[in-house]
């Protein structure tokens, strides 16, 4: 009888063994790990959520990589150089536009791109819908303002391509950030990134029309990540696990930007999240090409780019663009 | 006594068993047992193949419906291909554009652009048309505001100057929120070289109709969707809210899709619920067709006969619980009466009888067991009878004995009465004798000769003996009667007592090889006693030992001992065997050892003894027969009972 009910116990009772074992995981030994300062474009914002990503979600940890990001932009000094900061040692890597590097290599500093965040241009003219400036002959009469250096040979570009004399716009330096020259009519129209002002003029209720400097074959890379000869010569072990981590961060955004989107918050809690959110929707598109690998540069946007730099005159002579940027560690991470 | 424990152990144990070896809850146990296993097993079998062949149900159908749309947009697609063959058919035209494309003017531009808003116009299954150069820029266009941009890296550019037909999966330009979907054509040459791109921007009003047509039977959950292969972005809205399209989603149905499979599976979908879903790789497309449902809805059917067959279980459970209940409590109840009983009779209730109600073995157990009472009832009732007479007669000789016992105290006491009296009246003329004898040989009577004298201390010795016996048996028999009185006093002086009986032995010891020594501690404590009977003691000890010591030594030893003084006399006598001591201290009897030395009335030791003990004193002795004898005496200082008794 005793063995009877004991039995029948039993049966019920092993499945609850069975499914209580758990296999051990075995934790990886710590290694002092390799540390890597990267100097940012501009301040913390959603332009960086990749890497932020990667932080967070522990892929520069796996590759064993400590990584310190800090904040570019304008200080009182002015604007924080990338590429001065990398070439004299501060920083491992920098962000930058793909003419800053093209300068820079120009006047003989060692800087390499390896490989861009961006790989369509933001930049767009931005204006009212109600203005109705949809293509660039629209722009005849018009006002519009354009911040000097890289934007300015852009647009510059876009009026030579398009045969538009540029006494017909009246063209005005951009000294502000924001859409309010718009707003009050100082303005017919800015020249501005597509994901940024342009979504701030949705945001303020406002139909916005945009020419896409892109559209019309205007296009270079943004948002560059770049080191030195030195580094990539020497240390290519650590540029080809930053790459990667990088760009898993950036696969991750893309999987799901709602919950990336918090990781900006945790570097700089005074922006807010909605909008970070929206301009991280619109940011996308320029990173993630149907058909492309992340990060991927072609040698014909390099062309074009120092192309627009010739015609502008911020080069006197073309060089040799093999040297400005390199495939090799993007071509070694997607071939594994 | 031990019987009588075990038994109420037992009784105990009985009545307080644990609740799983009581046969009531062991039937109800099993009688749920029986009850339910065999739904739990029917259930366990049927209910996974009934949920299986749902699912199969659901998955098929889930397939057609795929299978379906997958039809409808191979359909849609084609004929949109078709459209754009046709239109490129007519010659003339096809001429117009590829003069266009190898030699643009302005006026050619503007020609194009009008046959191509004419071709709009008439069909409304394409949003817009564009004529393409060879670099990518937008020669001409049914859409104005295009001309002039560049689409060189735009996807489909790449593809569409080297095949001959080219369907981009579609996709969000950039700035644009809106999907795009082109299929391209290339325009060639004479020479068959490409010059340049007819390019198709299709409505894709027409995917989301046919993505988003509700699904038969699945009205909660039931959804299509697209997802694009190069994004991993939905191409067609999903039915839920708050699900964003430009955003990369994963599920094995997906994977699965965009890895060129199809089938249908049980999975987590890409909102991580479980769904079932069918899902097909559209080749034209580049991407997943997904038809899902939630696994809830899917299932809902079994899910429903699962919960009945558990409501069946749960009531054939309580249903068996409740027969178990009674069927145990009818088996049980005789069984528990039985034993409620047995334990009365273990704890002595024989009167206890079972009523028999049923006729079956507990039946018969019962009558066994009511005769069996009876018959232990009759042969205890026999034993206590005998027990009884036995006790009688017990007390009878008790009594008798009593009797017996007073009489012979009442004897004893007569006799010491007797033997007190008689020796009083036997010291008077004794003293008398010695008395008058010692005057006449002291001369006072007048001279006597030698040999008088001699004859005449015979006398005097003899009757001293003769006094010291009487004396000893007045004493015993003083205290075998209770009636020996102590002379309390204070201040006894036992250095005092020492001396004169060390001078005694001394003199007894004159003539014989027998060493004295004396160990006495300076300046004993007064004592509280009888002073004429501490002597008695200490003399009686010593003169025995000096009697029986023939060589040797006596040493004779006083000491303080916290409240008491502890006096010792050994001797290097014959000893005494062990079989002999306690007679020592018995009246009148005398050891062997005694009896050859000769002389002596036996009474001494057993004197000593009861007067040590009238001081609330011992008395012992150790000896090894042949190495000689120790007689210890402890006498307290100063005894509780003796102050108070002060004369």
């Amino acid at each position: 009888m005793k063995s009877i009910r004991y039995f029948i116990v039993g049966l019920f009772i092993i499945p609850f063994f069975l499914t209580a074992c758990d296999s051990n995981k075995e934790e990886p030994e710590a290694k002092t790990k390799d540390k890597v300062k990267v100097q940012l474009a501009w301040i913390h914002e959603y332009s960086s959520v990749g890497f932020y990503t990667a932080e967070k979600k522990g892929y520069y940890d796996r590759e064993n990589l400590e990584v310190e990001f800090t904040a570019g932009g304008f200080t009182d000094a002015g604007y924080i150089e990338p590429v001065d900061e990398v070439v004299n040692g501060t920083y491992d890597f920098g962000l930058t536009s793909a003419e800053a590097l093209i300068r820079a290599r120009s006047e003989g500093k060692p800087v390499v791109a390896i490989a861009t965040i961006m790989q369509r241009s933001p930049n767009a003219i931005i204006s009212l819908a109600e203005q109705n400036i949809q293509q660039p002959e629209d722009l005849e009469g018009h006002t519009i303002l354009v911040a000097d250096g890289g934007a300015r040979n852009l647009y510059d570009a876009l009026l030579t391509e398009q045969g538009i004399a540029p006494d017909t716009v009246n063209t005005l330096p951009r000294t502000s950030f924001g859409v309010d020259p718009l707003l009050n009519g100082e303005a017919d129209a800015i020249v501005g990134w597509i994901i940024n002002e342009g979504v701030e003029l949705q945001e303020n209720g406002q139909d916005a029309s945009f020419i896409l400097l892109s559209d019309y074959g205007i296009d270079t890379y943004n948002l560059i990540i770049f080191a030195t000869d030195e580094t990539i010569q020497k240390k290519p072990d650590m540029v080809e696990k930053f790459l990667r981590a990088t760009f898993d961060g950036h696969k991750a955004v893309i999987d799901d930007r709602a919950e990336t989107v918090t990781y900006i918050l945790d570097y700089n809690d005074t922006l807010d999240k909605a909008a970070q959110e929206r301009r991280l929707e619109a940011m996308i598109p320029l990173i993630n090409i149907p058909g492309q690998n992340l990060g991927a540069m072609e040698l014909e946007v390099w062309e074009y780019t120092q192309s627009v730099m010739l015609e502008a005159g911020m080069l006197e002579t073309g060089i040799d663009l093999q040297g400005v940027y390199t495939t090799a560690f993007l071509d070694k991470i997607y071939s594994e | 006594m031990a019987q009588q424990l075990l038994a109420n152990k037992e009784h105990s144990s009985l009545l307080k068993l644990p609740v799983w070896q009581q046969i009531r809850w062991n039937l109800i146990f099993y009688s749920v047992l029986l009850a339910a296993l065999p739904i739990a097993i029917v259930t366990g079998l049927t209910l996974p193949r009934r949920s299986a062949q749902d699912k199969a149900m659901v998955t098929g159908q889930l397939e057609s419906v795929a299978q379906l749309k997958a039809n409808q947009l191979t359909d849609w697609l084609g004929a949109s291909e078709q459209g754009i063959n046709l239109i490129l058919a007519d010659p003339s035209r096809y001429l117009e554009f590829q003069r266009l494309v190898t030699d643009p003017s302005e006026t050619r531009q503007a020609v194009s652009s009008q046959q191509l808003i004419y071709l709009k116009n008439a069909h409304p299954a394409y949003e817009s048309f564009f004529i393409y150069s060879v670099d990518g820029a937008v020669v001409a266009s049914s859409d104005t505001v295009e001309i002039g941009k560049n689409v060189r890296r735009e996807p489909f550019f790449a593809n569409s100057v080297t095949e001959d037909t080219y369907i981009q999966s579609p996709y969000y330009e950039i700035g644009d929120s809106e999907l795009s979907l082109f299929i391209t054509k290339r325009l060639l040459n004479e020479v068959n070289e490409t010059v340049g791109v007819f390019a198709a921007r299709l409505d894709i009003s027409t995917m989301g109709q046919i993505m988003t047509q509700p699904i038969g039977g699945f009205p909660e959950t039931g959804e299509s969707y697209l997802v694009s292969l190069q994004t991993n972005y939905l191409l067609t809205p999903s039915r839920f809210d708050s699900i964003s399209l430009t955003q990369a989603y994963e599920s094995i149905g997906i994977d699965k899709a965009l890895a060129g499979q199809n089938g249908s599976d049980l999975y987590q979908g890409y909102r991580n619920v479980e769904v079932i879903g069918a899902y097909r790789w559209l080749p034209q497309l580049r991407a997943a067709l997904l038809v899902e449902v939630e696994e809830t809805e899917a299932l809902a059917a079994s899910v429903q006969a699962r919960n009945a067959n558990l409501l069946t279980a749960a009531l054939a459970t309580i249903a068996a619980a409740i027969f178990g209940f009674v069927f145990a409590s009818n088996v049980a109840r005789p069984i528990t009466t039985l034993t409620k009983a047995a334990v009365a009779i273990t704890s002595g209730d024989y009167s206890q009888r079972v009523q028999v109600k049923s006729k079956n073995e507990v039946g018969q157990l019962t009558v066994a067991f009511n005769t069996m009472t009876a018959e232990l009832n009759r042969n205890i009732q026999e034993l206590k009878t005998l027990n009884e007479e036995l006790e009688a007669r017990v007390a009878h000789r008790t009594h008798d004995l009593e009797i017996a016992r007073q009489q012979a105290e009442q004897a004893n006491q007569v006799k010491s009465m007797f033997l007190a009296s008689m020796s009083h009246e036997l010291r008077t003329p004794l003293n008398s004798i010695i008395n008058f004898t010692i005057f006449v040989v002291k001369g006072i009577m007048g001279p006597i000769n030698e040999q008088q004298t001699e004859t005449l201390n015979t006398v005097i010795n003899s009757g001293k003996h003769l006094l010291n016996l009487i004396n000893d048996v007045l004493d015993m028999s003083k205290i075998e009667s209770g009636s020996l009185n102590l002379f309390i006093e204070d201040n006894i002086n036992l250095n005092e007592i020492l001396q004169d009986t060390v001078t005694t032995a001394q003199s007894l010891l004159e003539d014989k090889p027998v060493s004295l020594q004396c160990d006495f501690e300076e300046n004993l404590p007064l004592m509280v006693g009888d002073r004429q009977r501490i002597y008695q003691i200490l003399l009686n000890i010593v003169s025995n030992a000096c009697k029986f010591t023939k060589e040797g030594h006596i040493k004779i030893s006083a000491h303080q001992q916290n409240e008491n003084v502890h006096l010792s006399v050994q001797d290097t006598g014959a000893g005494i065997a062990l079989d002999d001591q306690p007679a020592v201290f018995e009246p009148f009897q005398q050891t062997k050892t005694g009896l050859r030395q000769g002389g002596g009335t036996g009474l001494g030791m057993p004197i000593s003894k009861s007067l040590t003990e009238a001081h609330n004193g011992k008395l012992w002795l150790e000896s090894t027969s042949g190495k000689g004898t120790t007689f210890h005496v402890v006498l307290p200082i100063k005894s509780e009972a003796l102050v108070a008794n002060l004369t």
